[in-house]
């Protein structure tokens, strides 16, 4: 893999951990 | 390595830097005129932009902190109102945050990342221009509110409910710019985790990278688990004050401690995202003045790397009296007092560093000896608080505002500063003036103390924070302190004066690549040519410097 797929790549995974992170806290939050 | 080409060519969106190709001739120079700084990818330029954006914001935010002391040089009250008052130390608190604080060390990694370990440029760099642009729309938007109707938020940059309700129409500007504020954070950290995983050259392992990559690089994985939480807690503030939820309201059956916890559990990494690259810069310039290697490189990373665990389990110490169960209280300020071991890990290594150095202390070492010191003061202030029992007596007191300042200003400012002295000869080739730096240090330094020692005695007798009046037993340490602010800010226009004259010419002075005695044995970027060239490093470097392992 060329290191430009890998950046994207890397870059794909964060924002995914991120947005799991923003929807865990928010679902934490809801829960009774 | 080849210098700059002026002329530009057609290559203007070919990014691909990728040194697999060794495409040494399409070397290009920057746009023309202002273009140039609004459309560029180029590291150099965009960390040229965050810093000098930071630097208007620290200013900026020093005004309303010296709004602040002028209403608080004698009880009653003289020039503002309260509610203004109150909106001055929100706007402070978040300006400062993530308008100079954070802004100022991105800058910094997009300066020295890439040429400390040997890359072309940032790993995304389109994405690393939208992250910039971003930060200051967030910013702007967020200094909007100050002319909105009621006023800028005044709830304290902690946004706590049922307070922050009361925030007139500012209140959705203010969490739209936390959002775009959060989302540019998180880009320019997948940035930097993106860039220190598949662009270090070959030969730079982990292991070898400067500190200051190091601390970044755990920084940025703090900003990216943090941020979204941030991002849900103002979130739900949003909904619960269109869309008639209660999260956090208790008449509906929400609980307003839940978002002291949620805010906290981004709150306490946060001032580790704003202590660690400190860290790091420290790390970086002590080994260069006292000529010695870095003692304990791995024991630093280690540490680093704890003091980030670390972060996400002492949330609740903020929250000591809201009332928490005895486990709780407990559990809180034992996990708080294991910060203090890897802290003082590196405190020690640090001071070992400097032992037996041959040290000379030109204004960089200057601020960092200071900040070793001083530092210790704000770690050690802290240490106190985390005692749960005492902490009743200084929560929500001037003593935090003393604890916590002297961690930000004579740590990360101080730090910020060295920084500018340290690697400005290298980014423009000329040298600044030592005798007006060191000026700018000992006023710095003497007036620092002045402005926040006395903030020790008035909170623990007692004077609480965020109030713009105040008992007349007060009044003494008050008037020493404002005294201190007037003159620690004043003299920061003498750094002004220092980046714009070292821009222009510095003493005149040309100086060398490395720019300090052998510094080039510690890190990348002193190998290249002062100023370096708008690209560099498009062919990857084939000595790695060790010094610092």
């Amino acid at each position: 893999m060329d290191t430009k797929k890998k950046n994207i790549l890397t870059a794909v995974v964060l924002v995914v951990v991120a947005i799991t992170i923003y929807v865990f806290a928010v679902m934490r939050a809801m829960s009774p | 390595m080849s210098a700059v080409v002026a002329e530009h060519d057609d290559h203007h969106d070919h990014h691909d830097h990728g040194h697999d190709h060794g495409h040494e001739h399409e070397h290009h120079g920057p746009e023309k005129g202002i273009l140039r700084w609004i459309i560029t990818t180029n590291h150099k330029d965009i960390g040229t932009l965050y810093l000098l954006f930071a630097l208007v914001m620290f200013f900026v935010g020093g005004m309303m902190a010296l709004v602040i002391r002028a209403e608080l040089f004698e009880p009653g009250l003289q020039f503002v109102d309260p509610n203004f008052f109150n909106s001055m130390t929100t706007m402070h608190a978040l300006v400062m945050v993530f308008g100079a604080v954070m802004p100022a060390f991105v800058g910094l990694a997009n300066w020295q990342i890439p040429m400390m370990i040997g890359a072309p440029d940032m790993a995304l760099p389109r994405m690393n221009n939208m992250s910039f642009w971003m930060l200051v729309a967030g910013v702007l938007l967020i200094a909007s509110t100050l002319f909105m109707e009621g006023g800028a938020p005044s709830a304290g940059w902690t946004f706590y409910p049922p307070l922050v309700m009361q925030t007139g129409k500012a209140f959705p500007f203010a969490v739209f710019a936390v959002h775009l504020l959060g989302v540019s954070s998180i880009m320019g950290a997948i940035n930097i985790i993106a860039t220190i995983f598949n662009m270090r050259a070959p030969g730079m392992t982990l292991m070898k990278m400067p500190l200051f990559v190091w601390t970044w690089l755990i920084t940025a994985f703090l900003l990216i688990a943090i941020m979204p939480v941030f991002a849900g807690a103002v979130t739900m503030l949003l909904t619960d004050r269109f869309f008639d939820t209660s999260f956090f309201n208790a008449a509906g059956g929400g609980d307003p401690v839940l978002y002291q916890h949620i805010f906290w559990f981004f709150g306490h990494p946060e001032v580790y995202v704003m202590i660690l690259p400190t860290f790091g810069v420290a790390s970086t310039i002590i080994p260069v003045f006292a000529r010695k290697p870095l003692f304990g490189y791995s024991s630093m990373v280690y540490a680093t790397a704890s003091i980030a665990f670390l972060s996400f389990i002492v949330w609740a110490h903020h929250m000591y009296s809201v009332g928490l169960p005895i486990a709780g209280e407990l559990y809180f300020m034992y996990a708080t007092m294991l910060i203090a071991i890897p802290t003082g890990v590196k405190v020690f290594n640090w001071t070992a560093t400097m032992w037996k150095g041959s040290m000379t202390f030109e204004t960089p070492m200057l601020f960092s000896i200071a900040f070793v010191v001083l530092f210790t003061m704000g770690g050690f202030t802290g240490l106190m608080m985390s005692v749960a029992p005492v902490d009743f007596q200084y929560h929500d007191t001037y003593f935090i505002v003393a604890h916590f300042h002297y961690t930000l200003v004579p740590a990360s400012i101080f730090i910020l500063m060295a920084a500018g002295y340290f690697w400005l000869p290298k980014w423009t080739g000329n040298m600044y003036n030592e005798k007006i730096g060191k000026l700018h240090f000992w006023l710095s330094a003497v007036s620092v103390n002045i402005l926040f020692f006395p903030q020790h005695f008035l909170g623990l007798a007692g004077m609480p924070r965020r109030i713009p009046d105040y008992a007349v037993q007060f009044a003494d340490w008050n008037m020493v302190s404002s005294i201190g602010a007037f003159m620690y800010g004043f003299s920061q226009l003498l750094f002004v004066y220092i980046v714009i004259d070292t821009i222009r010419g510095g003493t005149g002075e040309k100086v060398t690549d490395e720019v300090w005695e052998d510094a080039a044995k510690h890190s990348l970027e002193w190998t290249l040519p002062s100023p370096p060239p708008y690209h560099t490093f498009t062919t990857p470097p084939e000595i790695i410097p060790t010094e610092h392992v």
